[in-house]
Order: structure tokens, then C-alpha cells, then sequence
């Protein structure tokens, strides 16, 4: 597992979605409302579109196609067509920069 | 306009080919080519009074954008708010209006067609936006031009056009003059109100029409658009959803002639959900084919399609394909094995960027708990069967080598409900 620095926080405002690349994963970085950035795997686990397109709803991420929602805690789908979970990711904040495990 | 009718058609009747063109960036979804399929010389009406510019017909960014302006309407607290506020005591109140009687045999019987009609009519101006829909003679005004909407929308699916399309085009004007401009007016009232510092952005109903007045997407500033938008909603908040329901009455009526054991479980949301993704499998969309058009050069299936080729998406054949859904992939079967990665209802809903909107409706933002399966349990729960003395009216249609036997649209299902006492809200008291 590799520790990659994705972002900066001035980059993701709250209430905010971010694609970003770490090692070639394709990640969206989610900062809620309460400033807490969380990261899950970008890719809609019901049809190949990018979820940081989407809205972040309190904890939840719509997609922008079909409107699967996804936690951005656990990476589970909330909300129908997507059934699949998506991937998480260890997220980490020093001073400005946030740093992502993959 | 395009003159499509001299392009080579290709019919695309299987899963891989179909998913590979519907998500393939190198196919568009023309109006032009939708209005003529079927060989509709003046499809222009329909584009030009009817499809043309919404969201459906868009590709692309515009497409994206628009798309993700209206999930906003059917995200999770639309959907419960919808079912728990509408839908159930709608439904409710719908059957208590058609079952007052019986008839003289002591039967209760209806019709499922009207019932629906009526349900979905308020549905759909929910969805849309409509204002002063409590009012009876608008409501059933609004049901009468239906049909019109309807063959607006799909002229090319029928013979008698020039009939169709006077009927469609005065159905047009009422629901423009009658309803579209009156809840917009209502609606710029309510953001006037909004500026005025009267009452909050957020006590304006959510809508379609609010995503229009507010202008919500650039495309809202030519007002033409917002009404097709409008048109679409109706035609499947209405058409399709009518269709979805009476389809699975009739489906499962043979299936429990067949599987009596399993009349015990329409109190089983599960099992009714699979029941209507079933039904949505064999029928969805309740046409033959939807049109797409080759926007550039495209290898599908192994097949070379030009520039221009009128592409034949056929859902309901794809979606009987029995390598897929294996050898009895015909017949109506609940306790079907879902095939491995597509879900139960195979492309009913679609597939790629233009899959429907209305699939977090139908079943629900948990995939079990749709509005229009929660109507389904409500019926059951009465008794309902459709009646050995009526006859189903079916809607003649142009029929080609696509057609399926059982993909039609019913005008009107009789139905006989062997659990109602009027009044009685639990359909736990046996009449008959």
C-alpha cells in the first residue's frame, strides 16, 4: 500500500467532490460539510461513469447518470440501481495536503 | 430534416451488441431518425411539436448535465414522499370511488386501465409540477388527452397518422394552455415571493417545473424546451407506468394459474418486485424499438455500420435472449435465476447514459419498495384478478418483423376484485 499526497484542502471546498489519480486509481475525494474529506473509488460500481460528476447529499454521493448513491463512509450503495459496493480508501491530513492510501 | 427512411436499418435483438450501442460514444439518439422510423414521412411534426430538445434527445456534456438536473427529482426523499403522500392514499381513495357497487352478480369489478390512468395522471402532474390538480374536471381533462400526448410522441408506431397527429397537436394545446402556462405562472409566483423575502426557496415544491422556472439548465430560457420536457415526463409518469402495471396484473394472473402456491405471496414485496422486473424484462419499453443513429463509422456485433445507419434497439427481444436468460427466456417466471451481471430486469430500464429516469420510481431507492410495486400490493391485497367476462382492449398499432406478440398496449383491462367490502382499507374480508 502506497501513501500518495492527491491534493491540497484549498482544492476541495466543503460540501465538495474532487476526481483525483493515486497510483492510477481513479479516486473521489469527498469533504462533507462538517470538514472530514473521505475517499472512495471513482467508478459508479453499476455502469463506468465518475462519481465526482455527481452531488455530495450530507454523507452520500448521487451518481450523475442513474442517481446510485454511495457512502462515502463505508463505499456501500445506498440507493438503487447500484447494488455493488465501491472501494474506500485510507485519507489523511497534514497541515494542508491531503494524502490518500491505495 | 435528415431523410432517414433511405438508410440502411440495423436491428440490434441481442444483449451484448445492444449494451455495446447504447453506451457507444459513436451512436446518437436523433429525433429525427425516432420521428421516422416506420417510414413516417412528416415526422417533423414530431419533432418539431413533440421531441425535439428534450433531455432524452440531447448526447454527450448537454446530456450529462441535463440528465443529472432531473435524478434531483426522484432522489430518496422525493421517492418516500411520492409513495407515503401520494401514491398509497391515492390508491386508496381510487378504489373506494371505482368499487362503491357491485354488480349485480355481487362481484366488484373495474377497470384496470382507468384505475391506472387516474392514479398516474396525478403522478405524473406531481412529477411535473402541475397546479389545481384536486379539481376533478381537470383531472379527468387531463386523462382525456392522453392518448393524444401519446401518439404525439409516437406517431411513426401508427397507421393512421394524419388522425394522430390533429389529435396530437390539439392535445398539445390543452395541456400547453390549460396546464404548462398556468403552473408556470404559479411557479414564477412562488420565486417572485422568494425575492420578495416572503417564503424560502425551499417550501417551493420540488418539480419539474421549478427546475424550469428557475432555470435550472440554460436550455429552460427557450420555453419550448421546458414544455417537451414536461410532454416527456407525462408520456412515461403515465403511459408507461399504466402499461408496467396492467402488464403484471396479466402476467401474473397466468403465472398463478400455473403456480397456484405462489397466489399466497403478493403480500411479499419481494417477490412482487420480482414479478415487476420480470414483467419489465419481457415488454419494457411497450414498443417494439427504440432508434438510434450511427454518428460516425462503428463495428457492432461484428457488423460494419456507415455514418447515418438508422440503428433498431429492440429491448423486449434483447432482453428474451436465452443465452442470457436461459431457455425459457420467453415465459414470465418471478423465481427466475438473475443472470450473472446484468440485474433481473436484464435492459428494461435501458442501459448507458439514457437509461430511464423513472427506474428509482418504479422500484424504489432500495430496489424493493417502488411506488409502483407498493400499488401492485395494494390490489393484491383486494383480490384482483382480471375478469373471465371482459375482454381487454388492445391499441392497433404498425406492426414489423420486430413486433412481439405480447408487447401491446392495453386500452382497457377489465378486472375483478374477489376481497372488497367498501370501506374495508385491509382487503381481509372475503366478499364472494
Amino acid at each position: 500500500m502506497s501513501r500518495c499526497r492527491v491534493a491540497g484542502l484549498d482544492d476541495l471546498k466543503p460540501g465538495g467532490l474532487l476526481r483525483v489519480d493515486a497510483e492510477g486509481v481513479p479516486i473521489c475525494l469527498a469533504r462533507l460539510e462538517s470538514g472530514e474529506v473521505h475517499a472512495i473509488n471513482d467508478i459508479c460500481s453499476h455502469e463506468e461513469v465518475e462519481l465526482s460528476d455527481g452531488d455530495l447529499q450530507g454523507s452520500e454521493v448521487e451518481c450523475p447518470a442513474h442517481g446510485s448513491r454511495f457512502s462515502v463512509l463505508t463505499g456501500d450503495a445506498d440507493g438503487f440501481p447500484a447494488e455493488e459496493p465501491v472501494a474506500t480508501y485510507p485519507v489523511s491530513l497534514e497541515g494542508d495536503d491531503i494524502y490518500v492510501e491505495v | 430534416m435528415t431523410p432517414p427512411t433511405t438508410c440502411p436499418v440495423h436491428r440490434i435483438g441481442n444483449i451484448p451488441d445492444l449494451i455495446t450501442t447504447v453506451r457507444s460514444k459513436s451512436v446518437q439518439n436523433s429525433p429525427e431518425y425516432f420521428a421516422a422510423a416506420h417510414k413516417l414521412d412528416d415526422g417533423h411534426v414530431t419533432v418539431e411539436e413533440f421531441v425535439g430538445g428534450m433531455w432524452t434527445f440531447t448526447d454527450g456534456p448537454e446530456h450529462r448535465r441535463r440528465r443529472k438536473m432531473v435524478n434531483s427529482l426522484v432522489r430518496p426523499e422525493a421517492l418516500d414522499a411520492m409513495r407515503e403522500n401520494y401514491i398509497l392514499p391515492a390508491v386508496q381513495r381510487l378504489l373506494d370511488e371505482a368499487l362503491a357497487e357491485p354488480d349485480a352478480d355481487g362481484r366488484y369489478r373495474t377497470d384496470l386501465v382507468e384505475l391506472a390512468d387516474r392514479l398516474f395522471v396525478g403522478f405524473g402532474a406531481n412529477m411535473i409540477g402541475l397546479t389545481d390538480m384536486d379539481d376533478p374536471e381537470r383531472q379527468a381533462k387531463l386523462r382525456q388527452i392522453i392518448p393524444g400526448i401519446f401518439g404525439g410522441v409516437l406517431a411513426q408506431f401508427f397507421d393512421n397518422r394524419d388522425a394522430v397527429f390533429q389529435m396530437a397537436l390539439a392535445a398539445k394545446r390543452t395541456f400547453v394552455e390549460e396546464y404548462y402556462r398556468p403552473a408556470h405562472a404559479a411557479y414564477r409566483e412562488m420565486y417572485a415571493k422568494v425575492e420578495r423575502g416572503e417564503m424560502e426557496e425551499t417550501e417551493i415544491p420540488r418539480s419539474l417545473m421549478r427546475l424550469i422556472v428557475s432555470k435550472a439548465d440554460p436550455v429552460y430560457e427557450d420555453d419550448e424546451v421546458g414544455i417537451r420536457d414536461a410532454i416527456l415526463v407525462f408520456n412515461t409518469a403515465i403511459g408507461t407506468s399504466v402499461q408496467s402495471v396492467v402488464h403484471m396484473v396479466h402476467d401474473t394472473a397466468e403465472w398463478f394459474d400455473k403456480h397456484p402456491e405462489d397466489r399466497a405471496r403478493t403480500d411479499d414485496m419481494e417477490f412482487l418486485t420480482q414479478c415487476m422486473e420480470e414483467t419489465i424484462r419481457r415488454k419494457a419499453p411497450f414498443i417494439s424499438f427504440l432508434v438510434r443513429r450511427a454518428g460516425e463509422d462503428v463495428e457492432i456485433g461484428g457488423e460494419s455500420i456507415r455514418e447515418g445507419d438508422e440503428l433498431h434497439i429492440e429491448i423486449p427481444r434483447a432482453n428474451r435472449d436465452p443465452e442470457v436468460f436461459g431457455p425459457d427466456a420467453a415465459d414470465f417466471n418471478p423465481w427466475r435465476e438473475r443472470p450473472e451481471k446484468l440485474p433481473r430486469y436484464g435492459i428494461g430500464f435501458g442501459s448507458g447514459p439514457h437509461a430511464c429516469l423513472g427506474l428509482r420510481v418504479v422500484l424504489g431507492n432500495d430496489g424493493h419498495n417502488g411506488s409502483h410495486v407498493r400499488f401492485m400490493q395494494k390490489l393484491f391485497s383486494h383480490g384482483i384478478r382480471p375478469d373471465p367476462d371482459g375482454e381487454p382492449q388492445i391499441l392497433a398499432m404498425s406492426q414489423d418483423e420486430s413486433a412481439i406478440e405480447d408487447v401491446v398496449t392495453f386500452m382497457s383491462y377489465p378486472v375483478v376484485f374477489d376481497d372488497w367490502t367498501p370501506g374495508n382499507t385491509t382487503g381481509e374480508e372475503h366478499v364472494a
